[in-house]
């Protein structure tokens, strides 16, 4: 059954469809929900509400675009939604204004722990830096997204970048320090 | 430097493929909560199609009312076979009165009985001759057990009757032992006068219903709302259980629906956008075989007249036999037995439907549910008996009502060729309600057609 199939049947509703499309995108929208929670089960509520939405509004999908970057924007929109009704997306004084090259030392640091760094940053920035970073918005859409001025966002992954570079520092310098005793 | 590298491309790379599945639990409730919103969507759909079945149980119940006063319309008749029957069954102590009915056949039948005689072994028969000439038992309400007792007087009431016969026949050397117990022939010629008032009544109904129909077309032609056209529809005949209508010892035979077809006219006027009323006027012709029935031709039917069979019905006495064993010295004494015999009876209804149209779909192929009651008006009814290669009309069945109706549930498409015309085709179940007037025996008749006709909107 093409893809396109699959998607008219779900417009139908049919079970067996819905139940494929999610087999089939649930790893990856997963992932984003990761990403963009702060710990393992909030990104599990934000798929599930994700993938009710999706099912909903499938039939607004008419087959401009790929399904899989249409099904992307609900689950990150989703995901944003939860922030949005929290209130939690206070302003935060902007005294890092522009943006800031970090480099850091490439060596092996686990996914794991890279995905634990994202979960621990403060929620708008950890959403910023997403945003940004991974999933490739500007700085001019993150605005209107979050409802925050182009600075803020801008200040915002500078000061994610700055958050994240220490820790894998540190962690590195511990991991060295391992090393070292053995 | 080399190992030095810009953050946002560490993250980059590492979450490029990034896929984590998720714990089943998560499918779960996503699974519960569509299907929820599904429900909801679904009543309003249910709910509509529960308006259409409060309509079809109306028009059923309108039917099952005026089949409540048929019924009793029939009763008057039905009361005079009773009453002559009675005395067959209870025949045991009244052997006398036997005696009277077998005088009363004698002096009125014997001529017909010269070339062959008439047995029955089923104690119980629903149909007449056209010409009172055959003469089958009949008897309101037969058991098995006194059936077989009633075989035994039989053959008393025979050896008694038998001195007679002798005296008062003067063709009694033509005539071979009877063995049947003979109907009072009283009692069919009162029915049969009966039959033809109703007839006539039947005629009048049909014209008054066609001017009722003319009335309908003339007056409404101005709105747009209605549309007019042809039927034509294969139909086939079948029951849902096995009883027999004709004889209660056929009842466990095989029955074979035939196919026919029928045609006639269709009238539609459109209330609403979704609702419809349809009417019009066709005919239907149903019957049913009855297989492995055994006709009983005596010798000198076999031998000789063969014409009279075909030409001169009056003459013909046949009799179906379901169950050889009752009667097999009767049978072994005769002639030879045709065990392949079907016995076949066919009914012609002139049909007047009334149905409500739902619409549940409305494109250039229109989905609709159609529901309604049709009345029957009975215009040809024969029984006839296929035996030895032959063809031969019994009679007619008694027991059929000449008013009756059926429940009528079916799909209907509409195909638009253009605005004015649509093809249009309707698989329909049809239940038939009264069919009979008594003794049906458990015979539930349906019929199934495909109504394809091209309509005319005006």
């Amino acid at each position: 059954m093409s893809l396109e199939e699959l998607i008219n049947n779900c417009k139908q509703k049919d079970n067996k469809a819905q139940s494929q499309i999610y087999q089939l995108y649930a790893g990856k929208l997963f992932a984003i929900c990761l990403k963009y929670s702060k710990n393992y089960q909030e990104a599990q509520d934000n798929l599930q509400n994700g993938f009710i939405t999706i099912f909903d509004k499938i039939e607004q999908y008419n087959f401009k675009g790929s399904f899989e970057g249409w099904l992307r924007r609900i689950v990150i929109n989703t995901a944003l939604q939860t922030y949005r009704q929290k209130n939690v997306l206070n302003l935060i004084t902007e005294d890092i204004p522009e943006q800031v090259e970090i480099e850091i030392e490439e060596e092996e640091v686990s996914l794991d722990f890279l995905l634990k760094l994202i979960q621990e940053l403060p929620n708008r920035y950890r959403l910023v830096f997403n945003l940004y970073v991974l999933d490739g918005y500007p700085h001019k859409e993150i605005a209107a997204m979050l409802d925050i001025s182009e600075g803020t966002s801008k200040s915002n992954l500078s000061r994610a970048r700055l958050i994240l570079r220490n820790k894998i520092e540190l962690y590195q310098s511990q991991v060295k320090k391992n090393e070292v005793f053995k | 430097m080399d190992d030095k590298k810009n953050i946002d491309r560490l993250f980059q790379e590492k979450f490029k493929d990034y896929e984590v599945f998720p714990e089943p639990i998560v499918w779960k409730n996503i699974e519960k909560q569509i299907r929820n919103q599904k429900k909801r969507r679904i009543i309003p759909l249910w709910l509509r199609f529960a308006g259409a079945a409060a309509v079809l149980l109306m028009l059923v119940s309108t039917g099952f009312w005026l089949f409540d006063q048929d019924s009793n319309l029939e009763d008057i008749p039905n009361e005079i076979i009773i009453t002559n029957t009675d005395v067959d069954t209870s025949a045991d102590s009244e052997k006398n009165d036997v005696g009277k009915e077998e005088k009363n056949i004698n002096t009125d039948q014997i001529p017909n009985f010269k070339e062959e005689n008439l047995i029955s072994t089923s104690n119980q028969q629903n149909y007449k001759s056209k010409s009172n000439t055959v003469q089958i038992g009949e008897v309101s309400n037969p058991e098995i057990e006194e059936s077989n007792t009633f075989m035994a007087e039989a053959e008393e009431i025979i050896a008694t009757s038998e001195p007679v016969t002798e005296e008062s026949s003067p063709v009694e050397d033509n005539f071979v032992k009877p063995d049947v117990i003979l109907e009072d022939s009283k009692a069919l010629v009162a029915f049969e006068e009966n039959n033809e008032v109703k007839e006539d009544e039947k005629i009048d109904l049909l014209e008054e219903m066609n001017k009722l129909n003319d009335k309908e077309e003339i007056t409404d032609a101005k709105t747009a709302k209605w549309s007019v056209g042809s039927i034509i529809a294969p139909v086939y005949y079948n029951t849902f259980s096995n009883g027999s209508p004709i004889d209660p010892s056929l009842a466990n035979n095989n029955k074979d629906g035939e196919g026919s077809v029928s045609y006639g006219l269709k009238l539609n006027y459109k209330i609403s956008n979704k609702f419809s009323l349809q009417s019009g006027i066709n005919t239907v012709e149903l019957g049913y075989v009855t297989e492995n029935v055994s006709a009983l031709l005596s010798s000198s039917l076999l031998e000789g007249s063969e014409t009279n069979i075909n030409t001169n019905i009056e003459d013909v006495s046949v009799a179906a036999v379901s169950t050889l064993s009752q009667n097999s010295d009767a049978f072994s004494q005769r002639s030879s037995i045709d065990q392949e015999g079907s016995l076949d009876q066919n009914f012609s209804y002139v049909e007047i439907p009334l149905e409500a149209k739902y619409n549940i779909l409305q494109k250039k192929l229109g989905v609709n549910i159609v529901g309604g009651i049709s009345t029957y008006l009975l215009y040809q009814n024969k029984v006839t008996i296929n035996s030895f290669g032959k063809s031969t009309i019994l009679g007619e069945a008694s027991n059929l009502n000449s008013l009756n109706f059926s429940g009528n549930l079916g799909l209907d498409f509409d195909y638009n060729i253009s605005k004015k015309l649509y093809i249009n085709v309707s698989p329909m179940l049809k239940y038939q309600f009264n069919t009979f007037s008594e003794n049906a025996g458990g015979f539930q008749p349906y019929y199934f057609g495909v109504y394809t006709g091209l309509n005319f909107r005006f």
